[in-house]
C-alpha cells in the first residue's frame, strides 16, 4: 500500500484540476470494468484506445511489477481521487498551463498534496481572486474594491455628472 | 186399553169433519148471498145513467157559477190594482221627491262647508308650504355649502396625494437612473481596467489573492485552527 501510495501521488501530481481528475476517474472506471469484459480481453483494448496516454503509460509500468493486482490497484486509485480536496478558485481570466501549475502548486503546498483545483472563469471580477475551500469563503478580488469604491464614490460621481449638465 | 185410543181418535175426526162441514155450509150460504146481491145491481144500473146526467148537469152549473165568480174576483181585483197602482205611484212619486229634496240640501250642505274649507285651505297650506320651503332650503344651503366644502377637501386631498405620489415616483426613478448610471460607469470601467490588466498583472493579481488567503488560514482544515 506504501508503494501504491507513492505510485498514486505519481498520479496526483499531473492531477491539477477538478475536471483532470474526473477524467483520470471515468479512465480508471473503464479500465477496472474491462478487467471483467470479455475474460479480461477488453482491459488491453481500452488500454490502447480509450486512455490518454500518460494514464495508460504509468498504469502499463505499474501492472508489469509483480504481484500487483490490477483490480485492487484501480480501486486504490479510484479511493484515492474520491478522497481528494478541492479548492475552488474564481479568476477573471484564463490562465497559461504555467499559470495554472504555478497556482496549483502554491494551492498544494498551502493545503496539501491531496488538493485539487476547481477552476472558474469570470471576468467580471476584474481581477484578483475569489477563494473558496471547505466552507471558508475569500473574495480578493477588483470587484469588490471596485464596488466598495464607487459606492463611496457614488455621489462624488454624480455629482460630477450633475456639473457637467 | 187401545180400544178408547181408537175411539177418541174416531170422536175427533168426526168433530173435524162436522165443523169442516159446517164451515162449507156458511161459505155456500155466503155465496148465495153475494150471487143474489149482484143480481139485485144489475136492475140498479138503469137508474145510474140517469143520475150521472143529473150529476152531470149540477157539475156543471157548479162550474158556471165558480167561473162567473171567479171573473167578478178579477175584475175586483184589478180595479182594486187600478187604484192601488195610482196611490202607490202617487206616494212613489211623493217619496222621491222628498228624498230629493232632502239629498240637494245636504248637498248644498255639504258643498257650503267644503267650499267654506277649501276657502281655507290654501291659505294653511300656504302658510305651512312657506314655512316648510324655508326649512328646505335652510337645509340645502347648508348641505350645499357642506357638500362644497367636502369636494373641495376631497380634491385637494387628491391633489396632495397625488403630488405626494408623483415626488415619490420621481425621487424613486431619480434614484434608480443614478443606480443605472453607477452601474455603467462601473461596466465601463470594469471592461477598460479588464483591457489593460494583462496576463502577468493577473497571474500577480492572483497569486497575491492566494497569499492573502494563506495568510488569513483559509487553507487550513478545521481541526487545524
Amino acid at each position: 500500500m506504501n508503494n501504491n501510495q507513492h505510485i498514486y501521488n505519481r498520479f496526483l501530481e499531473n492531477i491539477k484540476t477538478r475536471r483532470e481528475a474526473d477524467e483520470l476517474k471515468e479512465e480508471a472506471v473503464l479500465l477496472k470494468k474491462g478487467l471483467y469484459e470479455d475474460e479480461g480481453r477488453a482491459y488491453e483494448s481500452y488500454l490502447k484506445t480509450r486512455v490518454r496516454a500518460w494514464v495508460a503509460g504509468e498504469i502499463s509500468e505499474v501492472f508489469s511489477q509483480e504481484g500487483v493486482n490490477k483490480a485492487e490497484f484501480l480501486q486504490g486509485l479510484l479511493d484515492k481521487l474520491a478522497g481528494l480536496k478541492a479548492v475552488r478558485l474564481v479568476i477573471a481570466f484564463e490562465p497559461s498551463q504555467e499559470q495554472l501549475s504555478r497556482f496549483v502548486s502554491f494551492i498544494k503546498g498551502a493545503a496539501g498534496q491531496d488538493t485539487i483545483v476547481d477552476l472558474t472563469y469570470e471576468p467580471h471580477i476584474i481581477g484578483g481572486a475569489i477563494i473558496v475551500y471547505q466552507g471558508k469563503y475569500k473574495d480578493v478580488s477588483f470587484k469588490k474594491i471596485f464596488e466598495y469604491q464607487f459606492e463611496k464614490e457614488r455621489e462624488k460621481l454624480l455629482s460630477l455628472l450633475d456639473k457637467e449638465k | 186399553m187401545q180400544e178408547p185410543t181408537f175411539i177418541y181418535l174416531g170422536l175427533l175426526i168426526i168433530a173435524s169433519l162436522t165443523l169442516l162441514l159446517i164451515g162449507v155450509l156458511v161459505l155456500y150460504l155466503r155465496l148465495i148471498r153475494r150471487y143474489l146481491n149482484l143480481r139485485e145491481g144489475g136492475r140498479a144500473e138503469l137508474d145510474s145513467q140517469t143520475l150521472l146526467a143529473n150529476a152531470q148537469k149540477k157539475s156543471q152549473e157548479i162550474l158556471e157559477e165558480a167561473h162567473k165568480k171567479a171573473s167578478e174576483i178579477v175584475e175586483r181585483s184589478e180595479k182594486f190594482l187600478q187604484a192601488q197602482e195610482g196611490k202607490v205611484a202617487k206616494e212613489l212619486e211623493k217619496a222621491s221627491k222628498t228624498y230629493a229634496n232632502y239629498f240637494q240640501d245636504a248637498l248644498r250642505r255639504v258643498e257650503q262647508e267644503a267650499s267654506e274649507t277649501l276657502k281655507n285651505v290654501p291659505e294653511e297650506i300656504k302658510k305651512v308650504y312657506a314655512t316648510e320651503i324655508v326649512n328646505i332650503r335652510t337645509t340645502l344651503d347648508a348641505q350645499l355649502s357642506k357638500a362644497r366644502e367636502d369636494s373641495r377637501q376631497i380634491v385637494l386631498e387628491a391633489y396632495q396625494k397625488a403630488e405626494a405620489e408623483v415626488e415619490n415616483y420621481k425621487k424613486k426613478r431619480l434614484s434608480q437612473i443614478d443606480d443605472s448610471i453607477i452601474i455603467i460607469l462601473q461596466e465601463v470601467a470594469r471592461r477598460v481596467l479588464s483591457r489593460e490588466i494583462n496576463q502577468e498583472e493577473h497571474e500577480r493579481l492572483v497569486m497575491k489573492a492566494l497569499q492573502e488567503a494563506k495568510r488569513e488560514h483559509v487553507f487550513e482544515e478545521d481541526n487545524k485552527q
